[in-house]
């Protein structure tokens, strides 16, 4: 589905990503594990296109060069502070001319967004500003979609309900990518892994293998070290 | 289109700086403008109950500047204490027919308060104009009492031909050219300085529209669009909005100020929004951009001056998009 060849993106001298080298499948649950600051974000981005690479290639197949194929929930809550949830949704909806009533329709009974549809994203608790991104981000239906840290601050019953969606997205062929910290959203998303730290990629395995102590990590940080026994715990 | 301006307009520091901040200025600019408004023209009230032909003959031989007249068919002496008129001046109903029989008594009644100064002036013009007709009228009377065959409207027409040279007690009015001058260009150069301000204005209000392109790059918003192909809408419409804006603003600017424009005047707006514009292409930091374009905006400032007081007078002061205006 996407191939990526020794990827690099370099930014005031120094190696953001270095040298990636890796592939997603089509119907993939990939995640993408690091500690902070290793380059997960940046490289979601080259990979949705967002950014280009300062060296080497990504290819993208047939499938993913239609329009609004890619789907990109960022990081950040990139939202109109003082327009409505409605008006979010309608603006982007236009935007993609993805008119699907039965895609759109279940995405807002999954979030839950009619509980506060009309009201401004400056009202909104941080927890409800996560769904809307993420909706914005789903509206046009993607056949790929790359997810960085969607969940931050969900209360545990609406992270279920959109875990579930996410879930079932994925058994109609949507191909998952995604970071986060949070080891439930591995287990209950997740297949692959790929491990990550200082711009490098450093092992492509599974959640199983992680989760069976069965990978073998050398040259790693403490910090890395850590945070993949943390399943444990 | 629509929804990012809705955005936009949903900010109350957008109605701060377009509605309060103008209206500030307003208050400090429009009393300089109104001052020298003031020093050029004299309003002056004349009543005709009768609506005679000779009061407008009369009224353009006495030439408009400095005075603004108004024509009334009644008399309201509140004009006088309002300040709408500095002095009134009612002519007699018979007033046509009293100068062609060469009879002067009170023809016109003149008002005016003790802090009337400059209506003198209008009182010898007129008393000028009436006094050469009343003149004539006695000369053609002279003529045809003793050449019955000469018609008397036609000697009346002719009556400075008849009658030379002119009385002595015409005054003669001449308006010292060199004086009008001087004081219609300090009108121009405070015009020019109500201008620059204008544009500092225009310059901070554009400033703050890219400071919002800025916000919804750092928010994402623009990688957003990115992904979806959508950044040019996004573009075109924040550029054509403050355009849009921009050019209203100068338009309604330009009523009050009454700056004299050339070609490139009109250029002034959109070069402006298209500086800001590469700014926030070309500089990725929203501080960076600050710091470029307040100094801009200053030295343009300081160049635009120096440039009205022709203290420097060299091409790359146009590089400073309001001198564009002195071009
Ligand atoms: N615009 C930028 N300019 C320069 N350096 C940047 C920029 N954005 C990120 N970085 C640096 O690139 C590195 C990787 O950043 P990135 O956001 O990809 O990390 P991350 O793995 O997503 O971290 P986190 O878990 O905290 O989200 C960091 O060291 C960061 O400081
Ligand atoms: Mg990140």
């Amino acid at each position: 589905m996407l191939q990526l060849n020794n990827v690099s993106y370099r930014k005031s001298k120094s190696d953001l990503v270095n040298s990636v080298s890796a592939t997603v499948h089509a119907g993939d649950r990939l995640t993408i594990f690091g500690p902070n600051g290793a380059g997960k974000s940046t490289l979601m981005r080259l990979m949705a296109g967002i950014i280009k690479s300062t060296s080497g290639t990504i290819m993208y197949n047939d499938s993913l060069q239609t329009k609004n194929a890619i789907g990109y929930i960022p990081q950040q809550l990139a939202l109109f502070e003082n327009l409505t949830v409605k008006e979010h949704l309608r603006f982007y909806q236009k935007m993609t001319g993805n008119n699907s009533k039965s895609f759109m329709n279940e995405m807002i009974e999954t979030l839950q967004l009619k509980d506060f549809w009309n009201k401004q994203i400056d009202e909104l608790s941080g927890g409800m500003k996560r769904k809307v991104n993420l909706a914005v981000g789903m509206i046009q239906q993607p056949k790929i979609v790359f997810l960085d840290e969607p969940f931050v601050g969900v209360d545990l019953a609406a992270k279920h309900d959109m875990l579930n969606w996410l879930n079932q997205l994925n058994s109609r062929g949507i191909t998952i990518v995604f970071v986060t910290h949070d080891w439930q959203v591995i287990r209950e998303l997740a297949s692959k892994m790929w491990l990550m730290e200082n711009g490098e990629l450093l092992q492509k395995t599974t959640v199983d293998e992680v989760v069976e102590d069965r990978v073998e990590l050398t040259g790693v940080s403490t910090a890395l070290d850590k945070m993949v026994s943390f399943h444990r715990t | 289109m629509f929804i990012i301006w809705k955005s936009i307009f949903k900010r109350k520091t957008t109605w701060v700086l377009m509605v309060l901040i103008p209206i500030v200025l307003g208050i400090v600019i429009y009393p300089l403008v109104k001052d020298t408004m003031s020093q050029v023209s004299v309003p002056i009230t004349v009543v005709d109950q009768t609506d005679q032909a000779i009061t407008e003959e009369l009224l353009t031989e006495i030439e408009d500047r400095p005075f603004q007249v108004t024509k009334m068919d009644s008399l309201d002496l509140r004009l006088l204490s309002t300040g709408e008129a500095e002095a009134i001046f009612v002519f007699n109903d018979e007033m046509e027919a009293n100068i062609f029989s060469g009879n002067t008594d009170e023809i016109v009644t003149w008002y005016r308060t003790e802090n009337s100064y400059v209506d003198g002036l209008f009182k010898e013009k007129l008393a000028s104009a009436i006094m050469s007709r009343v003149v004539r009228a006695e000369a053609a009377s002279i003529v045809s009492h003793y050449r019955p065959e000469a018609d008397w409207d036609e000697v009346y027409q002719y009556g400075l031909k008849y009658f030379e040279p002119r009385p002595i007690f015409e005054m003669k009015f001449e308006q010292i050219s060199g004086a009008q001058n001087t004081s219609s260009n300090t009108n121009d150069s405070e015009n020019r300085l109500l201008f620059i301000i204008m544009w500092l204005y225009l310059s901070m209000l554009i400033g703050y529209f890219t400071k919002i392109l800025y916000e919804w790059r750092t928010d994402g918003i623009l990688e957003r669009l990115k992904l979806l192909q959508q950044t040019q809408y996004y573009y075109w419409s924040w550029f054509i909005g403050v355009l849009a804006i921009t050019y209203s603003f100068s338009f309604v600017a330009i009523q009050l100020i009454e700056v004299p424009l050339n070609n490139w005047a009109y250029f002034i707006p959109f070069g402006t929004v298209l500086i800001y514009f590469l700014f926030f292409i070309l500089v990725k930091k929203k501080w960076s951009m600050y710091a470029w374009l307040i100094s801009y905006s200053v030295a343009s400032f300081i160049i635009f001056l120096l440039a009205d007081w022709q203290i420097i007078e060299s091409e790359w002061m146009y590089l400073f998009i309001p001198t564009w205006l002195l071009g």
